[in-house]
């Protein structure tokens, strides 16, 4: 098989073209998924962190109320009971004003309890069931709650999170703030009132935002995903590999054809020279090695010129 | 280089692989020497002779380049 020049300059063009531009572009397209998932990588830590940041601000306003709320119960009993001096606990409890101040709701569902500091019985509680318990035998069935309530014992502030069973068999987290109320009963009993309510009361306003941005996010890291998908990167190199295929091809076609027009030129003079023709024109002009191979050419048919002559005289001699 | 070197460089110019011959043919014909006793003296009449000789196989321009090429060794 003849393999011409044109198609040899077309191969190695080609090659020297596409090759690069198949590598900077499969490079490139790498880059873009990678950017895009980084993007959307980003995105997502993003809104993670700032719904994380604003649940703990919220939880620890909420910490705020609940604290502030033990303490203002704590002193309101405290002003009650300096107003009432000959009072005991078993008058305290009978009276509904006392029993008011001492159950107070807090947040949306949470509400305060007055405690014996050094018993643990619970002397006032929303729950009737739970007035005159004592606490300590909450301490199997609700060990987080114990283990706040306990550090009570002996009238020490104390606050902290313990897990809640809801009816539904979920937990979810309270925080309790426990006061000591600084003034006693008649028969020397000493209170302290914990308030206490489920912390996300106060977080449930971020929970919405944070169900719009996870929302906002998914669609920012579906569009990402989608636009990388669609390739139109990859349509693009595709459209510049075409052009550049077009442009190699017509530029290798003129260059081919001016280096083999010549040649075949000189192919067919010389065919015609092989046939005693020896007047025809060379008209081949370049700059270049094959006007070098048709000066040559020309010599040569000089010079065939010159021997028939030659040999025309040796004969009119003989 | 000889002279007779010379000229067959400034024939084969136009002529090509014929310069030799064609030299010792105008030398031997024309001049009645061999070309490598030449002298500078003889090369107006061999450029003479090679004009006719060249002319009427491959005309009058090559003819005068060759002429020309002579004289030049001068």
């Amino acid at each position: 098989m003849k393999v011409t020049i044109l198609i040899k300059l077309l191969v190695v063009m080609l090659i020297l073209t596409l090759v690069p531009l198949g590598i900077v572009g499969y490079l490139a397209l790498q880059d873009e998924k990678a950017i895009g998932l980084n993007a959307a990588n980003d995105a997502q830590k993003m809104g993670q962190t700032a719904i994380a940041d604003s649940t703990a601000a919220l939880n620890a306003v909420g910490e705020q109320v609940i604290q502030q709320k033990a303490v203002d119960v704590a002193r309101q009993l405290e002003i009650y009971l300096t107003d009432h001096p000959g009072t005991t606990i078993s008058d305290l409890q009978k009276n509904p004003s006392f029993s008011q101040l001492a159950v107070q709701p807090v947040g949306e569902t949470g509400y305060t309890a007055v405690t014996n500091v050094d018993s643990l019985i619970c002397y006032f509680h929303k729950s009737p069931k739970i007035v005159n318990t004592d606490l300590h035998n909450l301490s199997a069935a609700l060990p987080g709650f114990w283990g706040v309530m306990s550090k009570s014992q002996g009238g020490v502030p104390t606050k902290g999170y313990y897990d809640w069973k809801e009816p539904d068999g979920s937990m979810r987290q309270k925080y309790m703030y426990i006061a000591i109320v600084n003034a006693t009963t008649a028969d020397n009993v000493r209170l302290s009132v914990a308030a206490t309510t489920y912390i996300d009361e106060f977080s449930r306003p971020v929970q919405a935002t944070s169900q719009k941005i996870n929302t906002s996010i998914q669609q920012t890291v579906s569009d990402i995903k989608t636009k990388t998908e669609s390739m139109s990167s990859g349509n693009t190199i595709l459209m510049i590999t075409l052009i550049s295929m077009i442009i190699v091809i017509v530029i290798t076609f003129v260059f081919a054809m001016s280096l083999s027009r010549p040649i075949r030129r000189l192919t067919e003079i010389a065919d015609k020279v092989s046939m005693g023709k020896l007047d025809e024109e060379i008209d081949v002009r370049t700059n270049d090695e094959i006007n070098d191979l048709a000066e040559s050419f020309t010599r040569m048919i000089n010079a065939f010129k010159i021997m028939v002559s030659l040999q025309d005289e040796e004969e009119e001699k003989k | 280089m000889t002279l007779e070197q010379d000229l067959v460089a400034a024939l084969a110019k136009d002529l090509g692989p014929s310069a030799p011959q064609f030299l010792k043919r105008q030398c031997e014909a024309h001049l009645k020497k061999s070309p490598s006793s030449l002298t500078k003296a003889d090369l107006d009449e061999l450029a003479k002779w090679c004009y006719t000789g060249v002319k009427i196989s491959l005309g009058e321009q090559t003819a005068n380049k060759v002429k020309d090429n002579i004289i030049r060794l001068k």
